[in-house]
């Protein structure tokens, strides 16, 4: 299982707890050791609750709305006190033998600090880091994190340790008799600190009343994963009920890291073969079937779900749109009985490991433990009072159910961008051993006939519509059969929002964010067209950097060319002397003079050389740019 | 017409391949039948969806290998095949059963002929077929204890 940031986030507040309420007062060694770690943790604190904002940290938000402007009170509160803390910290020096790190409330303090660094790293592996520490997110966490809602449940988490770690940092400045541990700067500069904390806390507090949804927004804030790969997960002998819920999820969401991961990398040459395809249209219809099963299995009179008329009425909607959907699958893992895409055997992460969600799914719906989509094992569905006897088993069934569609219409879209540009790049064959007798091709493989093509992306189109159906059924299906909705429901409903761009890293200085390079030609050019999918940016900075790499290659090689310079002619010296040094002019100084023809600059069609020969040029050449 | 009988054309030529070209050819066209017959069989019956659709993705996989056989003349197979149309009264299970059988010669038949191909690319491509077919008569056979070896 991943780990989630709620896992840190409860930590270090144990931690905190455990830190704060030490009832006795630290020795001298203690207490100076505990400044430094007091520090840290609001340092890291600081920076947590500023690092995924989306609006720029160095002034004021432009907007005057009160939670927008409590947040920003709030956030600045935190870095001011770690500031302040720094501050008497300095004051101690760096002597590291008079401190204690050992004492229980220094150990704890270190501790919490530590977990909260990790949380940050958590979130931070939703994004990408570009030069100069420039972030675009590249999961559907992404626009979840910088979200206004959990970015505030952040801040307000932060803002409760605040809470707790003002009043017990304020004792630091009590002076002890006989004792000299924290010179009176150091406790000024405590006193300043505590005091911007407890702003921090009331600004915050300020934020959250006018914030709506926190509940949920708390919700989705712990349940955040780290952006890995959940570990391979496959079905034991003797599942149950419950367990294979667990598998469906875990597998759901394996499969759609896996397929959003490989889409990103997918430019760089890789060919996806059909039998990728097939194979994940296959397991994707199959699932589905098993999903209609279990929706039909539910609606049975034994089943807890039978007591709620508009629960039953959404479940016939939801097995309707399962039905649906695993038929559009069905009807793509068919399009690639024609189809070909290269010589390739290897499968995709994805394709090679969606069997595991079809034996989850499966052998949710059968009632052989070892199910497996063989004739032999192909038996009976299980009992109906299995799924739908007790309202929680129900529940999580219909979650686990809500997170396999919801993995099948990631991939369906993902799917489906792939195969348009397999179309596009003209990657899309036919066995020739499949034509009508009267197409005698002399090769294996000929290019798919474009209405075929044509016909397979609207396959695809279809799937995606239908999978998105099923998906919106059950996510009606299961608030109708339970009130609270889950964190899948959450989520989806968060990230409607588009893939943020974070221009600026939480650790990158001031001079540094003004030497910050635009994004490239390509990069921008999609920006400008409103793409914010994180596979085609990243591909756009691939070209990008690329060209730099080819225009800095070529560069390198002109300047090695001595006698260049002899051949491009002095400044100023004739009508055309803006064109020197221009590649055509110069293969036109060795083309024959013969030929009465000069080769113009691309820039120079509006201004022709005044002692140029004038000859039509077709609008081809002139289109054409030397490279 | 059950779609049955026709199976036994394609096994016939299974068997009586007597050169490579032969064979590569005959069981391209055998996993082109296979996959026709199961696609026809998928919505037959609901228990038995899942090992057809599964049987007619194999079977297209093992077609694509022994497609790009170098031994396996390109172009059409000229060879007139009977069509395949599964009646909507024929059993279920008799055409899994053939079908079965079907894809276990297959099994037997190409890793014989893979041992003696000439090229690196008909050993690797009857190799996978083989497979393939293993894999397909694993999908569709009743008893679970039938092994392919011999």
């Amino acid at each position: 299982v991943r780990p989630s940031l709620g896992d840190f986030l409860a930590a270090a507040s144990r931690h905190i707890d455990a830190a704060t309420g030490y009832g006795e007062p630290l020795p001298p060694k203690a207490m100076r050791a505990a400044l430094r770690e007091v520090t840290r943790l609001l340092t890291v604190m600081a920076r947590f609750a500023s690092a995924f904002t989306l609006h720029d940290q160095a002034g004021p938000p432009q907007s005057l709305e009160v939670p927008a402007r409590a947040d920003w009170d709030a956030r600045t509160g935190l870095r001011r006190a770690a500031v302040r803390m720094r501050v008497a910290a300095s004051v101690l020096g760096g002597n590291d033998d008079d401190r204690d790190y050992d004492h229980p409330a220094v150990a704890h303090l270190t501790a919490a600090a530590n977990c909260l660094a990790a949380g940050h790293d958590l979130l931070q592996t939703h994004f990408s880091v570009g030069r100069f520490g420039s972030r675009h997110g590249t999961s559907p966490w992404a626009p979840v994190i910088t979200s206004a809602p959990v970015n505030h449940a952040l801040l307000a988490d932060m803002a409760g340790y605040a809470h707790r770690i003002a009043p017990w940092a304020i004792q630091l400045t009590v002076p002890h008799p006989h004792d000299e541990a924290l010179p009176p700067p150091a406790r000024v500069a405590v006193s300043r600190a505590c005091q911007l904390l407890r702003a921090a806390e009331a600004a915050c507090w300020a934020a959250t009343r006018y914030q709506h949804a926190t509940a949920d927004a708390r919700i989705l804030l712990r349940a955040i994963p780290a952006n890995t790969a959940p570990s391979r997960h496959t079905p034991g002998p003797e599942e149950t009920v419950p367990g294979l819920c667990v598998g469906t999820i875990i597998t759901a969401e394996r499969l759609r890291y896996l397929t959003r991961a490989f889409a990103i990398r997918s430019h760089q040459q890789v060919t996806v073969t059909g039998a990728t395809r097939q194979r994940i249209a296959q397991g994707a219809a199959i699932t589905g079937h098993c999903s209609e099963l279990i929706l039909r299995s539910l609606a049975e009179p034994a089943s807890q779900l039978s007591n709620v008329p508009d629960a039953m009425a959404a479940l016939a909607r939801a097995a309707d749109a399962a039905a649906q959907a695993w038929a559009r699958w069905r009807a793509a893992a068919h399009a690639w009985d024609t189809f070909a895409t290269g010589v390739s055997k290897q499968l995709t992460p994805a394709a090679a490991e969606i069997g595991d969600l079809v034996l989850w799914v499966g052998r949710l719906a059968h009632r052989d433990p070892a199910w497996s989509p063989a004739r032999r094992h192909g038996g009976l569905l299980r009992e109906p009072a299995e799924l739908g006897g007790r309202h929680d088993t129900t529940t999580t069934v219909l979650v686990a159910l809500q997170y396999a569609a919801d993995a099948l219409a990631d991939i369906a879209e993902c799917e489906r961008e792939s195969v348009r540009s397999a179309a596009y790049s003209h990657g899309l064959f036919v066995p020739t051993r499949l034509l009508p007798e009267d197409q005698d091709v002399p090769y294996r493989y000929a290019v798919a006939p474009r209405a075929n093509i044509r016909a397979l992306l609207d396959t695809y189109d279809a799937a995606v519509q239908a999978s998105h159906q099923a998906l919106t059924a059950l996510d009606s299906l299961a608030s109708a059969a339970n009130s609270s909705p889950s964190v899948l429901t959450a989520l989806r409903a968060a990230r409607s929002q588009p893939m943020p761009y974070l221009p600026h890293g939480d650790t990158v200085p001031a001079w540094l964010r003004a030497r910050q390079p635009q994004p490239g030609k390509v990069e921008s050019a999609l920006r400008n067209l409103a793409i914010s999918e994180p596979a085609l940016l990243a591909r756009a900075s691939d070209i990008d950097e690329a060209t730099r790499h080819l225009i800095g290659e070529a560069t390198a090689i002109t300047q090695r060319r001595p006698h260049l310079a002899e051949l491009q002619p002095k400044r100023g010296a004739g009508p055309a002397s803006d064109m020197r040094g221009h590649p055509a002019q110069t293969a036109a100084k060795d083309s024959p003079r013969a030929t009465g023809q000069q080769v113009l600059p691309p820039n120079a069609e509006s201004r022709p050389a005044p002692n140029a020969v004038k000859h039509p040029v077709s609008p081809v050449r002139r289109q054409a740019r030397p490279t | 017409v059950t779609g049955v009988a026709e199976l036994d054309f394609f096994a016939a030529r299974v068997r009586q391949s007597a050169s490579l070209p032969e064979l590569l050819g005959a069981g391209s066209d055998a996993f082109e039948a296979i996959r026709s017959v199961a696609r026809a069989c998928e919505d037959r019956t609901p228990e038995l969806f899942a090992a057809f659709m599964m049987a007619a993705g194999t079977a297209t996989e093992a077609r694509n290998a022994l497609t790009g056989a170098p031994s396996l003349p390109p172009g059409h197979s000229g060879t007139s095949s009977p069509g395949l149309l599964v009646a909507a009264a024929a059993d279920v299970d008799d055409v899994a059963d053939e079908l079965a059988d079907l894809a276990g010669l297959l099994a037997r038949r190409l890793p014989d002929v893979a041992a003696e191909a000439p090229t690196a690319g008909d050993r690797v491509a009857c190799h996978d077929a083989a497979l393939a077919a293993a894999e397909i008569h694993q999908l569709l056979t009743r008893d679970s204890g039938e092994t392919l070896t011999g």
